[in-house]
Formats: C-alpha cells, sequence, structure tokens
C-alpha cells in the first residue's frame, strides 16, 4: 500500500514515451502518454507497431532510443513496477497444459488476489476452471486472459485486441468490467479494431499517426466507388484501422435526376427512423435537404489516410464483411 | 524495491511443476538406482568395502549430471519457444524469470540424486552420515553448477534440435572427466587438472570426506557457472525478443 502512495504521489502520467524508436516497428521517434485514470484506445493497421508500443509501456521491451516511463520508472529496468500493471495479451500468456486454475492460482498469489474474485470471474466469464487451455476455443482463450488480468488490482490495464474471437455475451461482459474500471478511476489502453470499445474511450490514438510525428500526418486520398452506403457503415468506418478520415458521396447520376451537381452538396446526414427531427431543424436552418432510396447507390466514398496500403486492405475487408461490392478503386495506392 | 516475494512463488511453483513432471525424471531416477545397487555390489567382489564406498558416492553427483541435464534442457527450451510474454509481464527481470526457470531444473537433479543418496544410505553403506549437512550443500552446489554451465553452453545452439550435442558431450566430460568411479592417481596426469577443476569431482570427494575447504571451492564454482548461465540466458530471450 505505502508503495502505490509513493507512485500516486510521484507521478500524474501514467505512462510517458518520449521520443522512442523500436526498429522492428517504427523508426521514427513517437510520442504518447496517458494520464491518471484516463481511457486510450490505440488503433492502426495490423503490424503498425501496437503490442509494440504495449510491450514498451509495460517494459517487456526496451526502446534502441528515447525513454519510457511508467508510473515514472523505467519499466524495463524496474520490473517491480509491474506490480500496479495488468495485462492481457493478444494470446493466451499461459501455460498450454496446466489447468487453468493452475495457472491463475499463481497469479493471484503472485498479484495478491483473492481466490474468491477468480472464481467470481471465472463463473462470470462462463469457464470450467479444471480445463486447460489446449481444450479451449479461440474465444474461450480470450476470456481466460481477460480473466487474468482481471483478477489483479492493478492501476494500470493494458488490453490488446481484447474482443478479439469473443461473442457477444463476451464482449458484453468484459465491457461491463471496463466500465467498472473506468469507474474506478483506473488507467486503461486498448489495442483494438473494435467500435464496441470506442464508447469506453476519452481519447482514441492512431498508431499511424503516432509514427507520423502527432498530428502533423501527410494525408493521403483513397477513393472506391461502392454498391451501397448506409447510417450504420458510416459510423462503423471510422473505427477501421488506418482510416483518419472518410466522406461518401451520392450517386451523382441520380443527383443529376434533381439537377443538384456534386459540388452543391453541403452535408450527409444518415437520419435514424426515430430521429425525424434533426431533418426538420436543417430545413428551419434553411438548407435544402434531399431524401431518395437509390442515392446512395453506386455512391463513392473517398477515405483519408496516412498510410493508402494498409488502410485499403483494412478497407477492403471492412467492406467485404459488410456486404458491400466495391465497384473500383478509383484512386488510392 | 525488492521483489523476492514474487521470486520465490515462482520458483516454488516451476520447482512442483518441474517435480510433477515425473516422466522425465522418474525412469531415470529407477535406473539408475538399479545400477548403482548392482553396480556397487561388483565393486564389492571386486575390491571390498573401500572400493565400493568410494564407487557409490562418487554415483550420486555422476547421477546429478543426467539428471541435471534433463532439467536444463526443458529450462532452456521453455525459454526459448515463445510464452515467455507471461513470465515478463510479471514483477521480475528477465534474470529472475530466468535463474528462476534453471533452479527448477535443479529440483528434479536434486530429487534424484537424494533418491540414489537414501539407497546409499540403507541398502548399500548402511550409514545415516550421508545425509550431513555439507553432503546436502555439495548436492545442491552441484546442481546448480551444473545447471549453469548446460546452460551457458546451450546458448552455443543456434538450433534448439541440436541442443543434445552440446548438453550429452558437455555431460559426458562432466562425468567421466571425473574421479567419480576412478581415483584420481589412477587417470593420465594431462587429465588431473580437468579432473581437480571439475565440480562432479569436488561433490564427490565432499561426500567422501566431508571436506569444508571443497565446498568453498564448489561454491565458487557453482557461483561463477549458474551465475554465466543465467546471463548466456538473459542474453538469448533479450535476443530472441528484439
Amino acid at each position: 500500500m505505502r508503495s502505490v502512495q509513493k507512485l500516486e504521489n510521484s507521478s500524474t502520467n501514467v505512462v510517458v514515451v518520449r521520443n522512442a524508436v523500436k526498429r522492428r516497428a517504427w523508426r521514427t521517434p513517437i510520442n504518447f502518454s496517458m494520464g491518471r485514470g484516463e481511457t486510450v484506445v490505440l488503433t492502426g493497421p495490423n503490424g503498425s507497431g501496437k503490442s509494440t508500443l504495449m510491450q514498451l509501456v509495460i517494459g517487456i521491451l526496451k526502446p534502441e532510443e528515447g525513454e519510457v516511463r511508467t508510473f515514472g520508472v523505467d519499466p524495463f529496468r524496474r520490473a517491480w513496477v509491474r506490480r500496479w500493471v495488468a495485462v492481457a495479451f493478444q494470446d493466451l500468456s499461459l501455460e498450454a497444459t496446466l489447468p487453468i486454475s493452475e495457472s491463475l492460482g499463481l497469479h493471484a498469489r503472485l498479484f495478491r488476489g483473492h481466490w474468491t474474485r477468480v472464481v467470481e470471474l471465472l463463473e462470470r466469464f462462463e469457464l470450467d476452471a479444471g480445463v486447460r487451455p489446449l481444450e479451449l476455443s479461440g474465444g474461450q482463450k480470450r476470456r481466460v486472459e481477460l480473466v487474468k488480468a482481471l483478477i489483479q488490482d492493478a492501476e494500470l490495464y493494458a488490453f490488446d485486441e481484447p474482443t478479439a474471437n469473443l461473442d457477444r455475451e463476451g464482449t458484453e461482459c468484459f465491457l461491463e468490467a471496463a466500465r467498472v474500471l473506468k469507474a474506478s478511476g483506473k488507467t486503461m489502453l486498448f489495442l483494438t479494431h473494435d467500435p464496441a470499445v470506442l464508447p469506453l474511450a476519452d481519447r482514441e490514438v492512431n498508431m499511424m499517426t503516432l509514427k507520423q510525428g502527432g498530428g502533423e500526418v501527410e494525408k493521403r486520398q483513397i477513393v472506391l466507388e461502392l454498391s451501397t452506403w448506409n447510417g450504420e457503415l458510416d459510423e462503423a468506418i471510422r473505427a477501421v484501422p488506418g482510416v483518419l478520415d472518410h466522406r461518401v458521396e451520392p450517386n451523382p447520376e441520380v443527383l443529376e435526376r434533381f439537377g443538384i451537381t456534386a459540388g452543391m452538396v453541403k452535408q450527409i446526414t444518415f437520419v435514424k427512423p426515430g430521429e425525424k427531427g434533426r431533418l426538420d431543424k436543417l430545413a428551419e436552418a434553411g438548407a435544402t435537404t434531399l431524401q431518395h432510396a437509390t442515392l446512395f447507390d453506386h455512391c463513392r466514398l473517398r477515405v483519408e489516410t496516412a498510410e493508402p496500403e494498409g488502410a485499403l486492405a483494412e478497407l477492403l475487408m471492412f467492406l467485404v464483411n459488410a456486404g458491400v461490392r466495391v465497384y473500383r478503386v478509383i484512386e488510392g495506392p | 524495491m525488492l521483489t523476492f516475494r514474487e521470486y520465490l512463488i515462482v520458483l516454488v511453483f516451476e520447482s512442483r511443476q518441474a517435480l510433477r513432471r515425473y516422466e522425465l525424471w522418474l525412469p531415470y531416477a529407477i535406473s539408475s538406482v538399479l545400477g548403482l545397487f548392482v553396480i556397487a555390489k561388483g565393486y564389492q567382489a571386486f575390491g571390498g568395502e573401500k572400493a565400493q564406498a568410494f564407487f557409490v558416492l562418487g554415483w550420486v553427483p555422476m547421477v546429478m549430471v543426467i539428471a541435471g541435464t534433463l532439467g536444463t534442457v526443458s529450462a532452456v527450451v521453455s525459454l526459448s519457444l515463445g510464452g515467455l510474454a507471461y513470465w515478463l509481464s510479471l514483477p521480475l527481470s528477465v534474470g529472475q524469470v530466468v535463474s528462476a526457470k534453471l533452479l527448477a531444473g535443479v529440483s528434479t537433479s536434486l530429487l534424484v540424486s537424494l533418491f540414489a543418496l537414501s539407497v546409499v544410505a540403507a541398502l548399500i553403506l548402511h550409514d545415516a552420515a550421508v545425509f550431513a549437512p555439507s553432503k546436502l550443500v555439495a548436492l545442491m552446489l552441484l546442481g546448480a553448477a551444473i545447471a549453469g554451465l548446460l546452460a551457458a553452453l546451450a546458448v552455443l545452439v543456434r538450433d534448439l534440435n541440436k541442443l543434445s550435442v552440446v548438453t550429452v558431450l558437455a555431460g559426458g566430460v562432466l562425468q567421466y572427466v571425473s574421479d567419480a568411479y576412478t581415483p584420481v592417481l589412477a587417470l593420465p596426469a594431462w587429465m588431473r587438472p580437468l579432473v581437480f577443476a571439475n565440480p562432479v569431482s569436488l561433490a564427490s570427494n565432499v561426500l567422501r570426506t566431508g571436506e569444508l575447504s571443497l565446498l568453498f571451492y564448489l561454491t565458487l564454482e557453482a557461483a561463477l557457472f549458474f551465475g554465466a548461465g543465467v546471463y548466456a540466458l538473459v542474453w538469448r530471450v533479450r535476443r530472441q525478443l528484439g
């Protein structure tokens, strides 16, 4: 307890990464910090270095240049600082051949967790204490890894792809636990592509933006011709790794039928059935509004990105999963 | 800030896991005791009680070499084939993780040697003095020295499938370039410095004579070899992590 007090007194930022270079993931210095009690979602394409950054923060790796401070100390040299850090890795990190009760029991002993807490979490995540990881599905392994982190009463929680492979119940169970942690003022770092996690975030940081030196990113554009578009896709595309900004343009032929040119369109607003009031407000503000069922058939999507190759791959995967046909890539890498 | 508590928890856990892997050490423990019993009878028949006592007290440290090889190989393999993320996310340095895993390997070789020592005390020499504290300390030190030496050499091998090339060769030298079976004076003169320096010889002679000065040299060797083994494995782990 005395040590926790010491940590609280000595640092305002829980994590500070200053001019760090880790050549296997990035070669230009990056800067990153997390304030006490802050929840940060770190996004970015696969292989962009998110997990590497997390491993720097918890002290598994050390940067070749620059410095990392977690609770004010170098976590690579001062291993004891990890007493206040809980980590859920992307893959299950526990011994594959041991019953999870044994591995989690060890973890609880190491971090002064109570066995009752382990049992409670196992029940909540619907896991059997006697099984071995070898016998578990991908989603169950993810649950075990999350339980491992949640056993700890840590100050900083780092979750690498926490909802990957989880079903809806598992995701909701985890999000509920994360909401409790957030409410109790814990600092949390999420590495994820999942839009379900975004509402928890106080701040979303894109790894590509970090690698480009903060906000000074050279943006590139990708333009795709798509079969359709809707409000849900418009929400979800924000979580696609590498996408910094986007804009959808209605089918110009449909617009032409109404005597409108593409340049005349000032804003696209997707309105849900119960939100008609929003349209009325726009009309009251003097805007001419246009609603038509085929407005987004054969539309164009303009995406701004810092890394066109990676973003296009992620984007195509997102569109295929959403059932949207891509007719062609008009501009891009 | 020290992390002894976490280190001890991991050490106990890993040692328990190593001992539970009976398939690794139990067959060897049984066969080595069988060999000990039968060959001891042969020494007694050809050389009498004194020759028999010389042999059996050399056999016990020798047993540790093979058992130690098994323990060290499994420690090196577990540190090399991924699965490290968990251990390195604990409040322990890489050196502490490595040394806990190596010492867990030592626990199996210690168990096997204690099994052999019990047979010596109960069935061959009929003397409980073999369990004197200095002799038990010698066995512990020998275990640490063997684990460290083999771990340090294992780092020279890039391909883990070829680990046995180093461990079997080094194990052979440790076993046979010693006075575990043969009095040093019966060996060629060029071999004797190596025999004297061999930790297996030192431990054998502590068991035979209880001489504390030998224990001192054995302590130095154990510290040197174990330190080298931990250093080498830490280097390998860090290199592996990138």
